[in-house]
């Protein structure tokens, strides 16, 4: 392959390992070659701009009836509009940035962001929105919205309360106060998603509240996790205790240190507080219970698909399908598979291994992740974990990637990933193990990405080794 | 050694440790030149780092860090080079995430093109990008579609093959040679504007 043709695959990041080797060899000594490199890099960097000032639009419109000339001056002027709209989003990112590091704290500021990792939108006052937020930034009321499921955030009120989102996850902080001297009330209201909290004792009278779709939570001083999806809340209580008031019926219950409570939309009796279990080190995924994000079909439902696709191809009778079928549907249709769906970050699936596992899930140095499915396109993939410390509060996330080159489309694949593969960006040498997995996810880097997962099992020992 | 040692980041090197400001930036100042060297820190970054989201948070942490440190830059002329070694340290962290998702070139060979790059003059740079646009529309529809596919999404050259009935990889092959028949026009063009 020649040399520029090697320049074009590696920009486009489709050079295979080799062919990368290849271009390194030619580079290192080529002085020629390092300056076409340049003048490619350079093309490329005017391509994606053109691309984005959106020329298919352009190109589109080129082969219409319009003149060139027309087109260049059309061309022009949306290059000057993005030139503006550029200038204009560097002052409202200088604004951000001179309000967080050099402005003195205003009253408004409520939080101060600790850590941040992954895609994360805020929305503040007057629904401006904005994803540079960094560290060290304080921040008044407001909605923060985790786009990825690797994406997490932490934050501080001023009285040390340690918070932290994880995962896809939204939160409204409240810009609300008792106006009771000068420390507000914190008011948090979880959408969807999971918080961990380690939270100081608050003034008598003010408790930190959490409200979700289903449940009030009011919070003293304590350490928990909650996680809560538009039906249910689960509330985990490590240390301390925290009073959760079912929101449908006003049902109260206190739930003290290493129990834990499930309020859901669908069953309104009781209110059962359950204890901590000890942990185990093995999970076996259920996935129509264990699915946040992801498209459930049922193997029933793909059977039916199947059997009118014999019908309509002539292959099976109306008659002989409905019969296959009536058989089929006396099978538990719990067995099923999850498949991928698109965001703006890729496409994603995740799975909440709380759901299902009653247990604690703690991860071992034998540990590895057994995962199933089918894959619909040829895409890198990273494949991750969340994890929690045992006594509470949000540990990392791990992740690996998995390149396009082990899928192939329409094919079955099996993958055994063992734990010492996962890395968190942030702390690359702490390892996850001892630490409580809470979520399962996968992301595909292109939004079109297709996959079908089966199946994912945290199994104890290399599964290949077994006899 | 590694590539940020070998570089000197960190050291004194364009007096980022040990500054003397001699004239204050404003925002509208600090604005101008920012927007005027983009292109060029674009480009620079994108020689680095061969994935374009990669590249734009690159440019965004650096523009964060370049805001703080503003009392550092000596002279408006001092910015592209300024800039280019904290674009270039922001680059060398998001190799660290892309080095475990693909296959990059060896950091000696980075060290090089970097350097290289930096010894490039801006102004020849915008010269390129001028004649790049006219270049550009002179390629029929069909071609200025293919050039621009890898940059809407990394599927979208397996697509348009799909679309055209072709295999990925011819169409790759032709949109090599596109871009260096793009190439090859902006050459002429400088030269022909040079004379």
């Amino acid at each position: 392959m020649d040399s520029h043709e090697l320049i074009c695959r590696y920009l486009h990041g489709v050079a295979s390992e080799e062919e990368v080797r290849e271009l390194d060899r030619r580079l290192r000594s080529d002085q020629a070659l390092q300056e076409d490199f340049l003048v490619q890099s350079e093309l490329d960097a005017n391509l994606r701009q053109e691309a984005q000032l959106g020329s298919r639009d352009d190109v589109q419109q080129a082969s219409s009836d319009e003149s060139a000339d027309h087109w260049q001056q059309n061309h022009r002027g949306r290059r000057m509009t993005v030139r503006i709209l550029l200038a204009l989003a560097t002052v409202a990112l200088i604004a951000v940035v001179t309000q967080a590091f050099l402005l003195p704290g205003s009253p408004q500021e409520i939080i101060t962001v600790t850590s941040v990792s992954g895609p994360i939108a805020w929305t503040g006052d007057g629904g401006h929105v904005t994803n540079a937020i960094a560290v060290g930034e304080k921040l008044p009321g407001g909605t923060l919205e985790l786009l990825s499921p690797d994406a997490s955030v932490e934050f501080a009120f001023k009285d040390r309360s340690a918070l932290t989102l994880a995962g896809l996850s939204a939160m409204t902080i409240s810009n609300d106060s008792l106006n009771a001297g000068s420390e507000m009330q914190k008011k948090l209201y979880l959408r969807h998603g999971r918080l961990s909290a380690r939270v100081q004792r608050q003034p008598r009278g003010r408790p930190l509240i959490v409200s979700t779709n289903t449940a009030e939570l009011t919070v003293l001083g304590t350490k928990f996790n909650v996680e809560t999806s538009p039906e249910s809340t689960r509330l985990t209580v490590k240390e301390g205790s925290v009073r959760l008031k079912r929101l449908p019926d006003g049902k109260e219950v206190d739930v003290p240190a290493q129990q834990c409570v499930f309020a859901s939309l669908e069953n309104q009796n009781a209110l059962p507080l359950q204890s901590l279990n000890s942990p185990v080190n093995r999970w076996q995924s259920e996935l129509r219970q264990d699915v946040v994000m992801g498209k459930w079909t049922s193997r029933l439902w793909g059977i039916g698909v199947k059997l009118k696709k014999a019908v309509a191809s002539g292959k099976m009778s109306e008659q002989e399908a409905l019969k296959v079928y009536k058989q089929t549907a006396h099978l538990n249709d719990s067995a099923g598979s999850v498949w991928t769906v698109s965001s703006p970050v890729g496409a994603l699936l995740v799975l909440s291994v709380g759901r299902s596992q009653d247990h604690p899930v703690h991860l071992q140095a034998t540990s590895s992740i057994l995962v199933r499915g089918r894959a619909f396109s040829r895409t890198p993939v990273k494949i991750g974990l969340n994890v929690e410390f045992p006594d509470g509060g949000f540990a990392g996330k791990y992740s690996t990637t998995i390149p396009a080159s082990q899928f192939a489309v329409g094919e079955e694949f099996e993958m055994e990933l063992p734990l010492n593969k996962f890395r968190d960006d942030r702390k690359t040498d702490v390892s996850p193990v001892g630490l409580e997995l809470t979520d399962w996810w996968l992301v595909a880097k292109s939004s079109s990405g297709k996959f079908e997962i089966t199946s994912v099992e945290l199994a104890n020992a290399p599964l290949r080794d077994k006899p | 050694m590694l590539l940020w040692q070998v570089l000197g980041l960190g050291a004194n090197k364009a007096g980022m440790e040990h500054p003397i400001p001699r004239f204050e930036l404003s925002e509208h100042q600090f604005l101008a030149l920012l927007v005027r060297a983009e292109p060029v820190l674009r480009g620079y970054a994108r020689t680095l780092v061969p994935d374009w989201d990669l590249v734009d948070e690159a440019i965004q942490e650096a523009t964060i860090t370049m805001w703080q440190k503003r009392d550092q830059l000596e002279s408006e002329d001092g910015f592209v080079p300024w800039a280019r070694v904290i674009l270039r340290f922001k680059c060398l962290r998001q190799l660290e995430k892309l080095r475990s998702r693909q296959p990059i070139l060896s950091d000696e060979v980075l060290e090089k093109l970097a350097e290289r790059s930096e010894r490039r003059d801006p102004m020849e740079l915008s010269v390129r990008e001028r004649a790049f646009h006219s270049c550009f529309t002179q390629f029929s529809r069909e071609h200025r579609e293919l050039l621009l596919a890898p940059h809407h999404s990394l599927d979208s050259v397996v697509r348009l093959a799909e679309r055209r009935g072709k295999s990925p990889n011819a169409l790759y092959k032709l949109l090599a040679r596109l871009r260096n028949q793009l190439t090859e026009c902006v050459h002429l063009r400088i030269s022909t504007e040079a004379k």
